[in-house]
């Protein structure tokens, strides 16, 4: 395996300390939201989950859709990192939604359009995770995790759009939602600030991890080969 | 003017959630890699033998 490159232990340092700077932003500097108090300070890294999570799925797709392409097993490596990352993002997104929830909704979990979306969502790929698993041939495999990976994703932009299409207690922040919403509030220049930079921050450290679970997914296909190559 | 909640104790739990799950995920993609690492040494020596 390839020495650690430049770039990505520059990548880590960046990730580590926009990580510290979005936390002091985020829970030192933005304003406090008056009626909802401090647990609203969630919110930030709540949004910015979701998004690398989002971000995580679609990288998916396009390495499922060039995967049946070309047949290039590098697509297959770059779709399942995608997806483990998504996953892990995703489910960071919920969690944090219930916390939040629960002091402000009066429980953890309600079964509103956008909380069952989200969680469909993380189950249909940890499904693709452990169906993958159950496959022998890496080829097969390949193809498998590609059309699961385009089909799958439908439940990402049903997720994301629920909570504007249908009538919802979840709050839009940006852009406007339902009249019903519990816990809606309006972004001051503070906030938008501490927003803006969590997403940033998520993105970087999103990238980062993405790229090291490509590297650990080529090392874990050099071992399959090697395997093959001494049973042979 | 309604009065702010006092819900810091919710925002710690959900900060400890989210650098938590960060922690466990960074370890197990490190510890992944090791392995994998010590694997395939073990299989190139299988190899040359």
């Amino acid at each position: 395996m390839k020495p650690t490159p430049i770039v990505l232990k520059v990548l880590n340092w960046i990730s580590l300390v926009l990580l510290a700077i979005a936390t002091y932003l985020t829970i030192y500097w933005a304003p406090q939201e008056v009626t909802m108090g401090n647990v609203q300070r969630v919110f930030y890294f709540h949004v910015a989950t979701g998004w690398v999570g989002m971000i995580g799925f679609l990288l998916a797709v396009f390495s499922g859709i060039m995967y049946l392409r070309t047949s290039d097993m590098k697509w297959d490596i770059i779709g399942l990192a995608g997806i483990e990352i998504g996953l892990v993002f995703s489910l960071v997104n919920i969690v944090t939604g219930a916390i939040w929830a629960r002091p402000i909704w009066n429980t953890w979990w309600t079964w509103d359009p956008r909380l069952v979306t989200a969680a469909i969502m993380e189950l249909v790929y940890i499904a693709y995770i452990m169906l993958r698993q159950g496959i022998e041939e890496p080829e097969r495999r390949a193809r498998f995790g590609a059309i699961y990976a385009i089909v799958g994703f439908v439940s990402v932009p049903l997720s994301f759009l629920s909570i504007r299409i249908w009538r919802t207690i979840h709050p839009v922040v940006i852009g406007s939602g339902d009249a019903a919403a519990e816990g809606t509030f309006d972004m001051t220049a503070g906030m938008q600030t501490a927003f803006f930079f969590s997403l940033a921050t998520f993105t970087v450290f999103g990238i980062t991890l993405l790229w090291h679970r490509i590297r650990l997914g080529r090392l874990q296909d050099t071992i399959e080969k090697a395997k093959m190559e001494v049973m042979s | 003017m309604a009065e702010t909640a006092e819900t810091t104790n919710f925002m710690i739990l959900g900060y400890s959630v989210i650098f938590g799950t960060i922690v466990v995920y960074v370890y197990s993609l490190m510890a992944r890699l090791s392995r994998g690492k010590k694997d395939l040494a073990i299989l190139q020596d299988l190899d040359e033998e």
